[in-house]
């Protein structure tokens, strides 16, 4: 690294660093800009998270027709073009390439779960393209130095760091079992809780693993239930979480249950019925009319779509319009300065709480717990 | 102390014959089109899924009741795979297609099938309307009445099918085709119609395993996957055999899950599949399979 700089090498960059100003200052630039700008949108559109996946694209959706109704950016329209990655990482590999190469996205918006992400975004860092991740909480995502990949999501660091003192706290529980999925989002996940019950002074007694497409969880309930766990806390997704909490309950366990933002879903509910009531989990989004912007999204989006918003359209939703925000403070397609500008978000007003990006690229917000009450999503906390 | 544990394993005994029985049903069907053409129908396992979500449109369209859903499940899956036997096999036989390439038509098959589901029922897992009450309790074992319905009918369905074999004219034509399809021609057995009936039986198997598997889970597209396991079954139980994929599959279901209680969850497929490569070590053609075949 050179330290000093010879004089003409100074003088270079100020008329370069001149220039970029002025051609982003001048608006004929921006009129040259492609009409409509299309963003990539990767996700599960088929497979057992093809709901959340949808709703990802909706959340997307919804943002750029507002933005669009207001005008757009730069004076152009945004629109979206969607891509299935069956929530299947090589799957997630070739969508991505092709929304890169082929389509020549600026930016690419996706995708739900933490494997599929974790693959596709080596692909954005290849081609140096921007990428946001609205749903995939594991905290490898924004931990491996990719400078190109942004979360709009809530960690699975501040997930599982609630879930013990919450046992410990409110319910009493002295001795809990983790059952987890056993990829990068079931691992990473179980792992955190494990520390965060070691100062909650919550004993796990056991702690038990399945691969994503098991159906049959009798050897691992029986574990947790014959090591005398108080709580079960399942680090699962929709489906196969409503799948367990069904089976706890043939095998008579009457125990809390609880889990991460995934269980926030409507879809669990949708899949659980009777089953999944009284469940606990954390999670960023629940609309209520205390959270006016929350509330407010509820409404467009169930007018638009005719269901209910989970956490991953919000999340989508407030990543859409983050992106927005920073190609139009970039006033071009760059990708690097798309990227750079998505890094420097700070207090945008999204509807899952006031967004600040860290130096990694994550989301600084508190997530919450509520329960399912009635088979409605609820806040407890 | 010594009670607790013999509960334990009869619980995990309890929950392993239940989906064992469900990769019989399947394995059942995969080995008699197996033994009849020698033909491994890799689209098996999606006859499965097209099962379980008929049966969606039983229940939730239709608004059947579940038993007669089983029924109507198993009869129009009889007649997808006498379609599939008559639109797709039979002209591949005829144009003597070589027997990879006709594996590989079930392959392709299985692909469309899957797809074609995704266009009719959606891509969302759906949930099985039916409701079934508290399991039933038996000292310390807890019986879920949705693994009693698997069992009943399962073991209802086997028992017809051996009835059918052995005490029938056609059961016997088709076991005499399936033996040798040359000497049972010249018999007057017409082979042709007897391969039709054996898609028809073993796809209407499968169907019913669908449709009984579904509230277990949900039904949903990629539920065939499950047609995998049931191969495992096929192959441990010996290919063509008839009392070899009830017991494969049996033996498969109680395996993977006592592995998992006593061994480790995190290798549960790992354990079935390493008791499968075990087992073929020391009889290549599986516990009742024919070693004079080579499939």
């Amino acid at each position: 690294m050179a330290t000093r700089r010879s004089r003409p090498g100074w003088t270079a960059g100020i008329v370069v660093g001149l220039g970029v100003g002025l051609l982003t200052a001048c608006p004929a630039r921006a009129a040259s800009l492609p009409n409509p700008i299309t963003i990539g949108v990767v996700s599960p559109l088929t497979g057992p998270v093809a709901l959340v996946g949808k709703n990802l694209e909706s959340g997307v959706q919804l943002r750029f027709e507002e933005i669009n109704q207001a005008g757009g950016i730069l004076g152009s329209r945004l629109a979206v073009i969607a891509e299935d990655d069956g929530a299947k990482p090589e799957q997630s590999v070739n969508a991505v390439t092709k929304l890169i190469t082929r389509d020549k996205v600026p930016a690419i918006i996706g995708s739900v779960t933490s494997p599929t992400t974790l693959a596709g975004m080596e692909v954005s860092q290849k081609y140096e393209t921007p990428q946001i991740t609205p749903v995939s909480t594991s905290p490898k995502v924004t931990q491996s130095g990719n400078k190109w990949i942004f979360r709009v999501a809530i960690s699975d660091r501040h997930h599982a760091a609630i879930v013990p003192p919450f046992l410990a706290g409110a319910l009493k529980v002295k001795k809990a079992a983790i059952i987890h999925v056993n990829d990068d989002f079931g691992q990473g996940g179980s792992k955190l809780l494990q520390e965060a019950a070691a100062k909650a002074g919550v004993q796990i007694v056991a702690v038990d693993s399945y691969l994503g497409d098991a159906k049959d969880f009798t050897a691992q309930l029986s574990k947790a239930k014959a090591a005398g766990a108080e709580a079960l806390i399942l680090w699962s997704r929709q489906a196969d979480g409503a799948l367990i909490i069904r089976q706890a309950h043939h095998l008579g366990m009457k125990m809390p249950i609880m889990g991460g933002d995934a269980f926030s879903s409507p879809l669990l509910v949708k899949l659980g019925g009777d089953d999944v009531e009284g469940v606990y989990f954390t999670t960023s989004f629940l609309p209520s009319p205390e959270q006016a912007r929350a509330f407010e999204f509820d409404k467009r989006f169930k007018a638009k779509f005719n269901r209910d918003p989970d956490f991953a359209a919000a999340q989508a939703y407030d990543a859409a319009g983050i992106l927005a925000e920073a190609i139009k403070r970039a006033g071009s397609l760059d990708r690097g300065r798309i990227r750079d500008e998505i890094a420097r978000t700070r207090d945008y007003p999204g509807v899952i709480g006031t967004i600040s990006l860290d130096a990694t690229g994550d989301l600084v917000i508190a997530p919450k717990i509520g329960q399912v009450k009635n088979g409605k999503h609820v806040f407890i906390q | 102390m010594a009670g607790e544990t013999a509960g334990l394993w009869a619980q995990q005994v309890v929950g392993g014959i239940a989906i064992g029985c469900i990769y019989s049903l399947i394995a059942l069907g995969f080995s008699m089109i197996v033994r009849a053409m020698d033909l491994l129908n890799f689209a098996h396992g999606e006859v499965l899924m097209l099962g379980g979500m008929l049966g969606v449109t039983a229940l939730v369209g239709l608004r059947f009741p579940y038993w007669a859903t089983i029924v109507a499940v198993t009869a129009a899956s009889a007649a997808v795979g006498a379609a599939l036997e008559w639109i797709v096999f039979r002209p591949l036989r005829r144009h003597r297609a070589p027997l990879d390439n006709m594996i590989i038509a079930t392959v392709g098959l299985g692909i469309f099938l899957r797809n074609g589901a995704i266009l009719v029922w959606g891509a969302d897992p759906v949930r099985y309307p039916v409701k079934y009450g508290e399991p039933l309790v038996l000292g310390p074992v807890r019986l879920p009445l949705e693994n009693l319905w698997i069992l009943g009918v399962g073991v209802a369905a086997m028992v017809l099918l051996q009835l059918f074999f052995a005490r029938t004219k056609t059961g016997v034509a088709m076991r005499a085709s399936a033996f040798n399809p040359v000497t049972a021609r010249l018999m007057g057995i017409p082979v042709d119609r007897m391969n039709l009936y054996t898609f028809a039986i073993g796809s209407a198997l499968a169907g019913l395993a669908g449709v009984l598997l579904a509230p277990l889970l949900y039904a949903s597209f990629d539920m065939g996957s499950v047609g995998l396991k049931a191969f495992a079954a096929a192959c441990l139980g010996g290919f063509g055999s008839v009392p070899g994929a009830i017991v494969g599959g049996l033996v498969l279901g109680v395996g993977e899950t006592l592995g998992a209680f006593f061994v480790s969850t995190s290798y549960q497929d790992a354990l079935a599949f390493g008791l499968l490569i075990l087992l073929l070590l020391f009889r290549p053609s599986g516990l009742f399979g024919r070693p004079q075949r080579a499939v």
